[in-house]
């Protein structure tokens, strides 16, 4: 991985031969497809399924959600504010052995400073942010925060910008999610209509890593996390 | 199509192979019907996502024209490919200029279709699937027979021995055991590999996202850790805005793995990753020709959700190595006679019109009618004396059929050429194949038509 850089940098060496391979390609295609338009193109399609519902969230919607998440096997910690967060992560962290935990230090996470509240309870443990040093693939726990939460589907929304931070909640054991109770929709539709495409990359995520290849026999933790805990802010947090 | 029978007859007679596969779509199935039954109006979702699909379909070019333009500006190398040939050549290219030797691949049908998994070899890098399932088949040197579940066809027990003779672990029966030892030494090819491929089910044209749906996250690791990303897909998954994806992923997982939602569903922005270089290459191999293909155009609305393999009563029996290509089952026989090798395009005389897959299907694709159409597509590409011989019987079977006399006649001929010719008759339906999985009905002791008559002058009928 150490020469990624370098692999990764060198679309211009890419040949004159396949520049004009793919130039070539692109008219063949394209050729093909407008003769067989024939003049003639299909009608929009009905707009009748393709509106978020934008309704506020009923209070039940929190239950449906964790309900769903039962049944993803996804654990989940309704907490009050940050002071109750970093004691209840520090607890679980400990209580599972964890050597090291490597945090995407943004958004909620600084705001409640979760990387601090964690060093403090942790002393024999290595916190570490994002960048600091510590691969993703060293760590135990990877702890991230979220860009939204989907009631209808139990979905967890995650953002990234880069590799690092992708590989948190992903080459980790354990993945620990924060969100704000805020962040609840209903549904995807509500969710996409909130936030429209930033040219972000986006992971909605409803459950650990799981296969049922062999049999349809489900087997949780194969290539990502096999635990994912979700701790959720209560509203009015802040105060807290 | 001596060849095909054999290969069924194998299959059928293969009890390890009947136990896989049944016990395997009996769960698929079961989960489907719980899944499906948790929303509110099925048919009218299935409308709304054939409309889309058909919409995106029919607008592909300008779709993918804009789709390109997201991309490029972006930053990402868009290519586009005619056939396998040009695949070849990027892979070759790409690899060299990035100096790979290690990729991790992760399981793409339009990958199988192009023999991607030689093309990286033969540019001079290893290659590992790195999907479960398709490791399994990498490691027995087999092809996938399930567009979703490439290892179908085998029980744990056939897996522990594969994995076990392959040196990758001590036997096992255990699906868990077995899973997780294969996900934990692909974890080591993960972190070592210069370059991830992956296919994509879904391509945005207006915000330039690519969507791909995954339970294990191999898919996430091959975009995540190599410093090199290439998406290989077919051209036909444009889709004109993300809110047409939402509404396919509501169907997908539910018809693919009995799922509200798969574990992951990656969003990936137009731009590559910062160190990371992206190359997407759109290919056609084929499709082109399908969507000028009338009806058969609407074979490209496709979103290989697998659901018509699952239902349908012959892939239960046989499996998908018999279908003799890439693409097993119903979706595979429908498009056979369009893209197949031609040894594959028996397959088509496979299917019993049944229309399970039809009416299972999401996006609504007449399956059962693009079936028989391919049989007539196939039946103009074979032997003019086949044919003729075929149309002489035929002429014949219609103007018996098609008078009255004419009808009795051969209602009569027929017992009458039993009763005396009876032994030759069987005789003949023996050497052309027609009693190896039933015997023929013997004839009813009454005429229909001396029956019905009875029953008029019996009063039976007012
Ligand atoms: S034809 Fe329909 S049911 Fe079959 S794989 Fe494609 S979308 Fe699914």
């Amino acid at each position: 991985m150490s020469d990624g850089g370098r692999r990764g940098s060198r679309e211009a060496s890419f040949s004159v031969a396949m520049h004009n391979r793919t130039r070539s390609a692109r008219a063949a295609i394209r050729g093909r497809l407008d003769t067989a338009y024939e003049g003639q193109r299909p009608d929009p399609p009905e707009e009748s399924y393709l509106r978020p519902t934008d309704q506020p969230v009923p209070l039940s919607d929190l239950e449906r959600f964790l309900e769903r998440l039962r049944e993803h096997q996804v654990g989940y910690h309704l907490v009050a504010g940050a002071e109750e967060l970093a004691e209840l992560m520090a607890n679980q962290i400990y209580a599972k052995r964890g050597r090291k935990a490597l945090l995407d230090n943004r958004g909620v996470m600084l705001q409640c400073r979760l990387l601090g509240g964690l060093r403090q309870r942790l002393l024999d443990v290595i916190v570490e942010a994002v960048g600091a040093g510590l691969a993703a693939d060293q760590a135990d726990f990877g702890i991230t925060p979220c860009e939204g939460l989907i009631a209808e589907t139990g979905t967890i929304v995650l953002a990234a910008d880069d590799r690092p931070t992708l590989q948190v909640s992903l080459l980790p054991g354990r993945h620990f999610v924060v969100a704000r109770e805020a962040q609840l929709v209903v549904d995807l539709a509500t969710w996409m209509a909130t936030h429209p495409g930033n040219g972000r990359h986006h992971i909605l995520l409803s459950g650990p890593s799981r296969t049922a290849d062999i049999e349809k026999q489900v087997v949780i933790g194969v290539h990502g996390p096999w635990k994912v805990s979700l701790f959720i802010l209560r509203d009015g947090w802040e105060q807290r | 199509m001596s060849g095909l029978r054999d290969t069924v007859q194998t299959k059928l007679a293969d009890a390890g192979l009947q136990e896989a596969l049944g016990r395997a779509l009996a769960s698929s199935n079961a989960k489907l019907e719980t899944a499906l039954s948790e929303l509110d109006d099925v048919p009218a979702l299935k409308d709304a996502a054939a409309e889309i699909r058909r919409h995106a379909v029919g607008r592909m070019w300008q779709l993918l024209e804009t789709f390109e333009a997201r991309l490029r500006d972006a930053g990402t190398t868009v290519l586009w490919a005619r056939d396998a040939t040009d695949v070849r050549r990027y892979i070759a290219e790409i690899c060299s200029v990035h100096k790979v030797s290690k990729t991790v691949l992760s399981k793409t049908m339009v990958g199988e279709e192009l023999g991607l998994e030689q093309s990286i070899k033969d540019a001079g890098s290893s290659v590992i699937q790195s999907d479960v399932g398709e490791r399994i088949i990498q490691l027995a040197q087999q092809s996938p027979s399930h567009i979703i579940l490439p290892c179908i066809h085998l029980r744990a027990a056939d897996v522990g021995k594969i994995l076990h003779e392959r040196g990758r672990m001590p036997y096992s029966e255990d699906p868990a055991e077995l899973s997780r030892g294969l996900g934990k030494s692909l974890r080591q090819h993960f972190l070592g590999a210069h370059m991830g491929v992956s296919g994509a089910n879904f391509l945005v044209a207006e915000t330039g996202n690519i969507v791909c749906v995954e339970n294990e996250g191999n898919i996430r690791m091959g975009y995540s850790v190599p410093p090199v990303h290439v998406v290989v897909t077919g051209v036909e998954k444009i889709l004109p805005t993300l809110a047409d994806a939402r509404l396919l992923l509501a169907l997908l997982p539910r018809l693919a793995t009995g799922q509200r939602a798969t574990c992951y569903t990656s969003i990936l922005g137009p731009a590559p990753l910062p160190g990371q270089s992206r190359y997407v290459i759109l290919v056609d191999n084929g499709r082109s020709d399908l969507f000028g293909a009338g009806p058969c155009r609407d074979l490209l609305h496709c979103i290989r959700c697998g659901a018509c393999l699952n239902v349908c009563p012959v892939y239960q029996r046989v499996g998908g190595h018999a279908y003799g290509w890439t693409y097993p089952g119903p979706i595979g026989t429908a498009m056979a006679s369009m893209l197949a090798p031609d040894e594959a395009v028996e397959s088509l005389s496979l299917c019993t019109l049944c229309g399970a897959c039809s009416e299972v299907c999401p996006v609504r694709i007449p399956l059962d009618r693009l079936i028989l159409l391919g049989r007539a597509t196939a039946r103009a590409r074979r032997k003019a004396s086949e044919v003729r011989q075929e149309r002489r019987a035929l002429r014949w079977f219609r103007r018996a059929m098609s008078g009255r006399v004419r009808y009795r006649m051969s209602d009569w001929g027929h017992r009458l050429g039993l009763a005396w010719w009876g032994g030759r008759v069987a005789a003949m339906q023996e050497k052309l194949g027609w009693r190896g999985e039933r015997a023929a009905p013997e004839p009813a002791p009454q005429l229909f038509r001396t029956w019905w008559s009875g029953r008029r002058k019996r009063g039976d009928l007012k």
